[in-house]
């Protein structure tokens, strides 16, 4: 059975396991069994969320999603490739067309300014210096930072880098946004605010993969995964 | 297409400018600066090695005051170069060369070794100069012949049966050696010719302070070393400040086999050894481009892999493995280039000093700060910042994976 068509992103009984690497032991001995036979489907429109303990596969997962990483088993497709066919300069030029990816730490390049590191996928794709700035100073009057284009990282607060970030993820106009502990950095207020910045991706083109302890995000989803020992258990 | 593809890379090398400023000033580096460093040092070293060396081996056997060296083919225009092929008939082609509008004065210069004896009976070899002096200029031979009286009395149109001078300028070294002073009386030892000393002076530049020199009259030097029958000289010296290409042409001309050397180029004015400024400068060259290329690669290295998180999220968010190897390019040129010019810097500051010193101990400056050096300590700089993108490359390569959703 192949995954559905329509659904932006899929994955069929997928697995990886991590190659041990000690030097003098069999490297059957030390392998560890990241994620067992996951299948998942991600629809446009969707927020997903996949909750688990430290350890579950959560990070994996989305590793592989991003095309950060193969599986060793089993196939992930998005926007009808499959990824795990795909050399890296192709997964390289994935994501930057259809992935948009933000990070806990946020992880902005501090030596850019706000705008900058917005318009900075842009600049892999080509697009003019004025259409990039357009785009990027777009996406921040947006997400509510029109006054801070010009700031550096260290210049912002929290909460204002990770909406930075979302912008960043946005810029490109991707298909799926993969959000890991987004709100894993922020105090409780902040945490809310960037979460109903999230809750507002998804659309009829786009869905969005989070990774999350935080029961609030989690509640917010559409759906959750619960992944326990690289498996899919609800 | 190609306007993308312009957009693109302008964009790429203004991140890669953006970063490396961020980490030069206010994220301050402490290995970015290192490498900054890494390359200035080197290239302020090489730039101080190759000025010394051309400076002590600056200046021919004429002084400051010369502008064209007519030497034989196979020999050079250096004040110790002796035993080399000669020109003849000298006294005429000088006179001749000085008749031309475009030249101040032209003298032949004979270098030889003389054995000179003072009163006491205590002699040393000098290494003789002779020329024909002027009063337009005494600054042709390595040392200044002011006192030596104009022209060349004993040549006497050819018959070296004129007054003989006896007038001798010796250096600080011979004076020195001879154990003499102004107005004493030397011998020449063999030919038994008394000469007076004129004047006792440092040479011109400082690369022949060591050496015991003699400056005389060109007729007089010939009588004494033979080379009155055939009028020989190993060069002809010109004055001829407003010279041109054509008059350069012109004086190759006047003898068959031999060739000019200008003022222009650095090694046309070498006073002692044609090849010994040019090894030392490779040598130089090529330690320096070793060391600054292992300083460059290690210290930059280590700032590489302190930042392999940053190409991972540039990774992460689509940016190319050649984007990224171009944006490492483009801050290892502008660290090369504030390195190449902080080296530049360097190097003038260090040798105004050190001429400064040379001209208060020895009277003369050592360093020759030839402001064409700062392009060639540039192209070192960056020679060594290509030499080391190789191994920065593949330290990009090992310590930027992608793992970074942890």
């Amino acid at each position: 059975m192949s995954p559905p068509q329509d659904a932006i992103v899929a994955c069929k009984s997928v697995s990886h396991t991590y190659k041990g690497n000690t030097g003098r032991l069999r490297a059957s001995e030390t392998d560890v069994q990241a994620l067992k036979d996951i299948n998942l489907s991600v629809y446009p429109g969707e927020f997903v969320c996949i909750t688990g303990a430290s350890g579950s596969g959560k990070s994996t997962l989305l590793h592989l999603l991003a095309g950060l990483d193969t599986p060793t088993e089993g196939e992930i497709r998005l926007a009808s490739v499959d990824l795990s066919e795909c050399s890296g300069k192709e997964r390289v030029r994935i994501r930057r067309d259809e992935i948009g990816i933000v990070f806990q730490q946020f992880h902005l390049l501090p030596a850019l300014s706000a705008r900058a590191n917005v318009a900075l996928p842009l600049v892999e794709q080509g697009i003019s210096k004025r259409r990039r700035r357009e785009r990027a100073t777009s996406l921040l009057e947006q997400v509510g930072l029109g006054d801070r284009l010009t700031h550096q990282p260290a210049e912002l607060s929290g909460g204002e880098q990770q909406r930075v970030a979302i912008a960043r993820a946005l810029v490109t106009e991707p298909s799926l946004v993969i959000a890991d502990e987004p709100t894993g950095e922020l105090d409780t207020e902040t945490g809310a605010d960037v979460l109903r910045l999230i809750q507002e991706i998804p659309d009829e083109n786009r869905a969005v993969i989070t990774a999350s302890h935080d029961e609030t995000v989690a509640s917010a989803a559409d759906r959750r995964i619960q992944l326990r020992d690289g498996q899919v258990v609800e | 297409m190609l306007r993308n593809r312009f957009a693109r890379w302008g964009g790429i090398l203004s991140i890669g400018w953006r970063r490396i400023h961020h980490r030069l000033g206010r994220s301050g580096s402490r290995q970015t600066l290192i490498t900054v460093l890494g390359i200035a040092l080197p290239v302020a070293l090489l730039l101080l090695i190759v000025s010394i060396s051309f400076g002590l081996a600056a200046d021919p056997g004429g002084g400051s005051g010369v502008d064209y060296w007519i030497v034989p083919e196979g020999a050079s225009s250096a004040v110790t170069n002796v035993d080399s092929p000669q020109l003849g008939n000298t006294h005429q082609a000088a006179t001749s060369i000085s008749q031309r509008d475009d030249v101040a004065h032209a003298s032949p210069m004979l270098i030889d070794f003389v054995a000179a004896e003072n009163p006491n009976g205590e002699s040393i070899y000098l290494l003789a100069v002779g020329i024909i002096p002027s009063s337009a200029d005494d600054q042709i031979a390595p040392i200044a012949s002011r006192e030596l009286q104009s022209g060349d009395p004993y040549y006497a149109d050819g018959n070296y049966n004129g007054t003989w001078t006896g007038e001798v300028i010796l250096s600080e070294s011979a004076a020195t050696e001879l154990d003499t002073t102004t107005g004493e009386t030397l011998r020449t030892r063999g030919t038994n010719r008394d000469f007076t000393v004129s004047a006792v002076k440092a040479p011109q530049r400082a690369g022949l302070t060591q050496f015991p020199i003699a400056v005389m009259h060109l007729s007089e030097l010939q009588t004494l070393t033979g080379a009155a029958e055939q009028d020989n000289a190993d060069q002809i010296v010109v004055v001829a400040p407003g010279g041109t290409a054509q008059t350069e042409q012109e004086l190759a001309n006047i003898y068959p086999n031999t060739r000019v050397e200008t003022r222009g180029g650095m090694l046309s004015e070498r006073g002692t050894d044609s090849r010994l400024p040019s090894a030392m400068a490779f040598a130089a060259l090529l330690i320096v481009l070793t060391t600054g290329t292992l300083l460059v690669s290690t210290a930059f290295g280590f700032e590489l892999a302190a930042n392999a998180e940053s190409r991972q999220i540039l990774s992460a968010i689509g940016v190319s493995g050649r984007s990224r190897a171009a944006i490492i390019g483009t801050e290892l040129g502008v660290v090369s280039l504030y390195g190449g010019g902080l080296g530049i810097v360097l190097w003038s500051v260090i040798g105004v000093v050190i001429n400064w010193v040379a001209t208060d101990h020895f009277g003369a400056p050592v360093a020759s700060l030839e402001p064409r050096l700062s392009l060639y300590g540039m192209g070192v700089a960056i020679l060594i910042g290509l030499l080391s993108l190789p191994y920065l490359l593949a330290v990009s390569w090992r310590s930027g994976g992608e793992a970074i959703l942890r």
